[in-house]
Parts: C-alpha cells; structure tokens; sequence
C-alpha cells in the first residue's frame, strides 16, 4: 500500500505545457490544493465537494501532463487508509449525530477531503524533474550543501539500488536462500548484504569526496548557477489564475456562499 | 550439458536483454561469451544459474528447466563467479568465507571447514586463510570469489568479467587456473571483453550482439575474423592482426587461424627459415 | 622544455598502513608530453595522482616525505581548487565523480563551485564538449549514457576548468576494446592540438603506446623505469618482467631475436620492416 503510494510520486521526463511550467507555479498550485482541503470539510460535505473538485482538477491537469494514471495509483494506494479514515469518522461522530445518512454523509466528506489532503501533490512530484528540484530549493534559498546531497542523492539511488541487487544476486548464487529458513539463518543471510553493501557504500563515499576536491567544491562562498529557474509571461498568469481561484473560493467561504448548498 | 531454447529475456522494463538464443554448452571447454557492453552477456549468465528465468524458450541444465527449480539448487552445478568480488564479501576472515556457502549447501562445520582448506591450498590461497576478505589485493579477491565457488565443486564455472582488475600477472595466473579447471573435467564459461585474454584461453568464443548471437565457432575462427569482430565492437586481438597486416606485405604460408603467442613464434621462425631457433622465453 | 609536473624524493605511507605507498619516488614531466604510466595493480600508480592533485596530504594524512611542484606550485600547501584548475584529475569510476541529474551540469558543476560568470562558464562548457565532441549529449540525464559517454563527460568536466595538465587513473578499464581504442586516441589528439600535457595510468600498452613520449613503470611503490617507451619495453623484455602486459608484437620480435640491438617495434609497420630485413 505505501509502497505504491510511493511509486506514484515518480517523476516522468515528458514534454507537455504542465512540466513546462515554472516549478514554482506547480508548487503555489499544490499547495493552493493542500490549503483548501484543509480549510474545507465540516461544512460542506458529501461527495460533491470542493475536496472533490481539487481531485478533478488535479486529474485534468495531470491528464494534460500525461500522468493521470499515476494519480489514480495513488488513489489506489491510497484506499485502505482512506477508508481507515471513514470508519474512525463514523466512529467518532456515533454518539453526536443520531441519523445515519448523515453520519456517513459526513464521513464521505472526511474521507474524500483526506483524499484530496494527501493528494495534493501530486501535480507537484509527477511534473517537477530532481534537477528542477534542486533548482527550486535554490531559489527558496536553502543552502546550496542541501540542494547538492538531494540532487546526489537522486543521481545514486539508482546506482545504489543496482549494487544491492547485485549483491543480492551474488549471495543467491552461493545457496544463500532469503525466503527461507529460521530466523536467525535469515538474518544472517541479511548480513550478507549490508556488509558488502556498507563496504562499497564507504569506498563509494571516499572515492566521491576525492572528486568534489578536484571539482573545487565549496571554493567560492559565492557559487554561481549556469542555469536558473526563470518565469515567462504564461508562468505568471498561470500563477495569476491559480492565486485567483484560491482566493475566490476562500471569499466565498468566508462570506458564507457555502452554507446554503447542500 | 547446458541447452538453451529458443530463448528470449525481457528485463520488467521492457528491455530485451537476449532474444531467441539456441545453443548447447557441454563438458570438457572453456566458452567465451564476447560482446560490447550491454550486448547481453551478464543477462546470458544469470540465466544459467536461474537468477533469472526465461521470457520464453527453456534453458536445462543437465536436463534441468532452470523455472522448476531454486536458484540454490542450481548453484551447486553452476558456480558463478561475480564481476565485482567485493559484492559478495561478508565473513571475517578467507577461509570463514569460503566454508559459508558449505554450510549452507549442508555440510557440517569441520567439513566445511576441511573442503574449504583444501580449495585454498589448490588455488594457492592458504597463506590468506586468516586475513580479511576486505585486505585482499585485487588479483587476490578475484582469486577468493573463484575459489568460494569451487569449493562446493560445480561441474560449470562460470566467471564474470574474469580478467577486469587484474594486471598481467594476475592473468597468467588465472589463465592457469582456468586451465587446471579444464583439466579437471569442468566446463569454463567466461564473458568477457578482452580479447587477448580470450584468444589464449578459449577453445570456444560465442558472440553477442544487442542480445543476439552473431557467431559461435571455435576460437581460432571468430578472433580472426575481423569483420565480424569489428561488427560486435570488438578489437581484433594483437596476434591476427599482426599476421594480416604480414600477408598483405607480401609473406606467404602464414597460417590464417592462429591467435597463441606460442603458435605465432612457431609461424614466424619457420618462416624465417630458422625453426630450430632457441626461443627467448616469450610466454604468453 | 618547462616542466609541468615535478616530483623529488616522494614517499607516502597511509596512516594505519604498515607498508609505505610510494618510495622514494622521482618524476619530471614536461610540458606538451603524454606520458603512460603502467605497473601491477597496487603499485602506487593512484597514490602518486593523489599527490600530484593535493588530496595527499590534504585529504589523506599520513607520512610524507619529498617535494611534488605543479607548474611551479606545492599542490601540498595550495587549495586543491587551485591545484584543480591547474591539473584536472580524472577518476577511474565515472559514476562516482557525476553528480548532477544533466551533463551540462556535471560539466558546468566544478564551474559553478568557483564562482565564475555565467557567460565565462557558458563559454567554457561550449569548449570543452567539442574538444570531446559530445554536443549531442548536453541535455541528456546520467542514466541514459553508456560506460564511454559518461568517461567522456566526465573528462569534459575536469577540462572544463581549463587545465594545463591531464591526469587520467585508468580511465579505459570499465570500456570494451574499440570504445577504449578511440577515446585513447581521442586523448592523444587533444594532447597534440590543444597543448594539454597528459599523464595516464593505463594497461592496454599496445593502444596506447605507440604515441607515447614516456613510459614510466612503476612497481611496490618505486619508479623501475622511465624512458622512451621503446627503451623501457627492451629492457622489460630482457628482465622478463611479467607485471604490465606489454604488446605481443614486441614480445614476438624479442623471442625471434629480430632486431638485435635495434629498436624494439610498436607499430605493425616497424615489425613488418624488421621482417622484411631479416628474411632478406
């Protein structure tokens, strides 16, 4: 479950008008989504929502970008907590509200706003390369010395995740049996692969730190970037449009344009 | 007698890795699988242990379909050797190393222990027995990877990229070993891209291009054969080329499938006219 | 002839070694040079890089004795970003010194650490991916590049800095035969064309050797010969020394006694001319 909730934040390198667009207009969007579904639920509940309108919006955006499979993995995902969620809003409002339409009307609410809570970047992840990441975290102004061990890190995982495999693979080859046995057989055929792995890990480690030497890492206190994060006009109005929205939809929130609706 | 069928892998990414491969490895030789990076020969040998399953077609081992069986129980016929002998490492000491994949094929601990003593003296590893996998020169950890294999005895031995981190004396060694192997009635399976290497050892070069079998044929035919070396990435090997280059200048009788250095000395001091010459000792 | 990278009397033993790394070690080379390096694995080949770069003593403590000048310059006393720009160092691994998720950013990275200009990097990048003429990979991610291309990008990172000398640690040992072939020769180029003088570690002696100006062999830790290449590879071949792979030609051509006292060969073309000779 997790797991796949995880596999659904892969970025994709694709060419569409969503990954185009300035990383940082996708971060106000995600987190324009995250805000609202925060903000909206006990009122407004049921399945026509505005938890249910962030939803769709997520996946007509993410299907211009080609991605609105992924979104619907991490629904998939998704599914066992939110209906943990359901139960324990059923549950918790058992006493308060005696009517049971509206107590699971209620708890659809609470379940699709979670939805919508731990969905709400989606569009963020599944649009925005590392590199761009990286680039974001710079303009944000997080010292350089995060950006570099998060972009290194994108850049090794895959190599590190081949290496373990390989071992694995290495110690198969020699009647080491990972599903089987008694425990402590098992664990031992677990060291098996943390040790090599720590080894080439450590090797690793050095042999890099000797090239961040010769790359003259950390010689200047004033680093320069060859290449920025820049806004175009249709950066800017699309952050216009996404600031506008948000802001429409919390005015009518607090002029109370929503209590009326069912 | 290990058979492929037909045989087809495709990586869960969609690559594919080997396509409709059809060949039978026997008793009594060392094969070389040739090929540029990435032409498929790693994948080829997973597939001999079962650490990876066909796609489709069958691969036996002696008569064995590799997917009805564990890989832990095709390893005591086919011992792999990796590439990278640090990614196995893990006991404190050499000889604790090579008697833990004994006890795990059952043998009780002073057995283990007994087999593994005598796999390190035969391979000339016994002064190492208490030292650290992890201290171990490179020539020597690529002999200890060799020897955790042989201690269980597999009838196929089958080594990664045998020649990658090792100098020239570390070849003869292992051109040695390979050779002891073969006369102890094993059969050697090597992928490999040095061709030097290959070309005094083998008696059998099956080559692989992006996942294909391009030629398979005795030695002395595939590494002389230039064309076709060149169309999987490779180099000629130094000797064939060296006679090509003495045909085209004119000198006749020179034999077109030699690749030994010893072979080669015999060519050219016959056709110097001086077969009895006293060879400088010149090994290969 | 200036001398581009001078060692005197270098030993080096690692803290927690029993066994000294380099002896007693003496090297000059010249500017304009392209020296070879060869020797047994562990015989002090990357140790004696490390010295010339800096990182021993700097990142690597331990015993040090001697004098090492680069360009005139103690790359023990020096940043080694100083030293970095003067002799780039390329490493045998190319996935351990790539760090960005694009190549122009690995190339652009050592840049940026110095703090340089945008169009002064732009400029340089430019130049460095023609020099290894790899413009088509510029946009490319890491993991889309083979063995070659990376050992390519990741030379073009260190040339990035625009460096006199090149260092290179085996930088073939990962690469099949004809890949190695071409981007040794590809080295031998830039030595030529663009006056980068290069020092190399490099096994495949008979790729490499026939356009050397050295040949420095070195073995535990010592210097045992350096000289033109043809004299080091006759008087390997009298000493039967079995260590380095020398080329089969000239071992063929030592074993048939045919060039006497005469150059040793390393080219088809001079065995073919001392064949000719001999059979005359």
């Amino acid at each position: 479950m997790s797991f796949s909730l995880l596999q659904s934040l892969r970025y994709r390198s694709l060419e569409t008008p969503i990954h185009r667009l300035d990383p940082r207009v996708k971060l106000l969007a995600s987190l324009s989504f995250l805000s609202t579904a925060l903000l909206f639920g006990d009122f407004w509940g049921g399945l026509l929502s505005v938890s249910t309108a962030i939803i769709l919006t997520q996946l007509v955006l993410l299907g211009v970008a080609r991605s609105a499979s992924y979104l619907l993995t991490t629904i998939r995902g998704a599914t066992p907590l939110v209906a943990l969620v359901f139960i324990l809003s059923l549950w918790g409002a058992w006493d308060l509200t005696p009517q049971l339409v509206e107590l699971i009307y209620r708890a659809t609410g609470s379940s699709i706003r979670f939805l919508a809570f731990i969905t709400s970047f989606n569009l963020f992840f599944l649009t925005t390369s590392p590199d761009e990441f990286g680039k974001l975290m710079l303009k944000l102004r997080i010292p350089y010395v995060y950006t570099f061990t998060f972009v290194a890190a994108v850049r090794l995982a895959p190599v590190i995740a081949d290496e373990a495999q390989e071992i694995i693979n290495a110690q198969r080859s020699r009647g080491v049996e990972f599903e089987r046995g008694n425990p402590v057989k098992r664990v031992r055929a677990l060291v098996g692969v943390f040790i090599p792995l720590l080894v080439n890990s450590l090797r690793r480690a050095y042999e890099m730190a000797e090239a961040l030497e010769v790359k003259c890492f950390g010689a200047s206190s004033r680093r320069t970037t060859l290449r920025d994060i820049k806004a175009t006009r249709r950066d800017y109005k699309a952050a216009l449009l996404v600031l506008s929205i948000t802001g429409a939809v919390f005015a009518a929130k607090y002029l109370g344009l929503f209590t009326g609706l069912p | 007698m290990i058979e492929f069928e037909k045989v087809t892998y495709t990586y869960p990414s969609g690559v594919t890795a080997l396509r409709d491969i059809s060949l039978s490895i026997g008793g009594g030789e060392i094969v070389a699988l040739m090929g540029e990076n990435g032409a498929g020969k790693t994948t080829f040998l997973k597939l001999l242990n079962g650490l990876l399953k066909p796609t489709s077609g069958v691969v036996r081992v002696d008569g064995v379909d590799t997917r009805t069986t564990t890989v832990a129980s095709l390893a005591r016929l086919v011992g792999l050797v990796f590439q990278n002998p640090d990614s196995m490492f893990f006991c404190p000491t050499v000889l604790e190393e090579v008697s833990y994949a004994l006890i795990q094929f059952g043998l009780s601990k002073e057995e283990g222990a007994k087999q593994a003593e005598k796999t390190l003296i035969s391979l000339g590893l016994w002064h190492l027995r208490n030292l650290s996998p992890f201290t171990l020169s490179g020539g020597e950890k690529k002999r200890l990877a060799i020897a955790v294999v042989m201690a269980w005895s597999p009838k196929y031995v089958v080594i990664d990229e045998p020649t990658s981190g090792l100098d020239g004396r570390g070849k003869r060694t292992l051109k040695e070993l390979l050779e002891e192997l073969l006369r102890g009635g094993k059969c050697v399976i090597i992928s490999s891209h040095d061709v030097e290497f290959v070309s005094e050892v083998a008696s059998r070069v099956v080559l692989l291009r992006r996942g294909e079998v391009i030629a398979d044929g005795p030695s002395e035919e595939i590494l002389t054969n230039t064309e076709l070396l060149t169309s999987a990435s490779l180099l000629t090997p130094q000797i064939p080329a060296l006679f090509k280059e003495l045909r085209d200048q004119g000198f006749r009788g020179l034999n077109h499938r030699c690749i030994k250095m010893e072979d080669a000395l015999r060519e050219l001091s016959s056709l110097l006219g001086r077969p009895n010459l006293d060879l400088r000792s010149g090994s290969a | 002839m200036r001398s581009a990278i001078e060692v005197e009397n270098l030993s080096f033993k690692y803290m927690g070694s029993e066994f000294f790394t380099l002896r007693d070690v003496s090297l000059r080379v010249d500017e304009g040079e392209f020296a070879v390096i060869a020797g047994a694995t562990g015989c002090g080949k990357s140790t004696l890089f490390k010295c010339i770069i800096g990182l021993i003593p700097q990142m690597y403590q331990g015993d040090y004795s001697g004098r090492v000048r680069v360009k005139g310059i103690d790359p023990s006393r020096v940043p080694i970003s100083r030293v970095a720009q003067l002799a780039g160092l390329v490493f045998q691994n190319p996935d351990n010194q790539l760090f960005a998720l694009t190549v122009e950013n690995d190339v652009a990275f050592a840049l940026e650490n110095l703090g340089l200009e945008r169009e002064e990097i732009e400029r340089r990048i430019s130049r460095a991916f023609k020099i290894m003429g790899i413009e088509d990979l510029r946009n490319k991610s890491p993991f889309e590049l083979s063995g070659g291309q990376k050992q390519r990008v990741a030379i073009a990172s260190v040339l990035a800095l625009e460096p006199e000398i090149l260092l290179l640690d085996e930088p073939t040992s990962s690469l099949d035969g004809a890949t190695a072939k071409k981007l040794l020769d590809e080295l031998r180029e830039i030595n030529r064309r663009d006056g980068i003088t290069v020092l190399i570690s490099e096994h495949r002696l008979d790729l490499v050797l026939r356009e050397a100006s050295r040949l420095i062999v070195m073995d535990e830790g010592k210097i045992i010969a350096d000289d033109d290449p043809r004299s080091v590879v006759r008087r390997l071949l009298s000493e039967d020394y079995d260590a380095v792979e020398l080329p089969k030609l000239s071992k063929i051509a030592w074993s048939l006694r045919l060039c006497g006292d005469g150059a040793i060969p390393l080219t088809q073309k001079e065995f073919v001319g001392l064949m000719l000779r001999c059979s005359r």
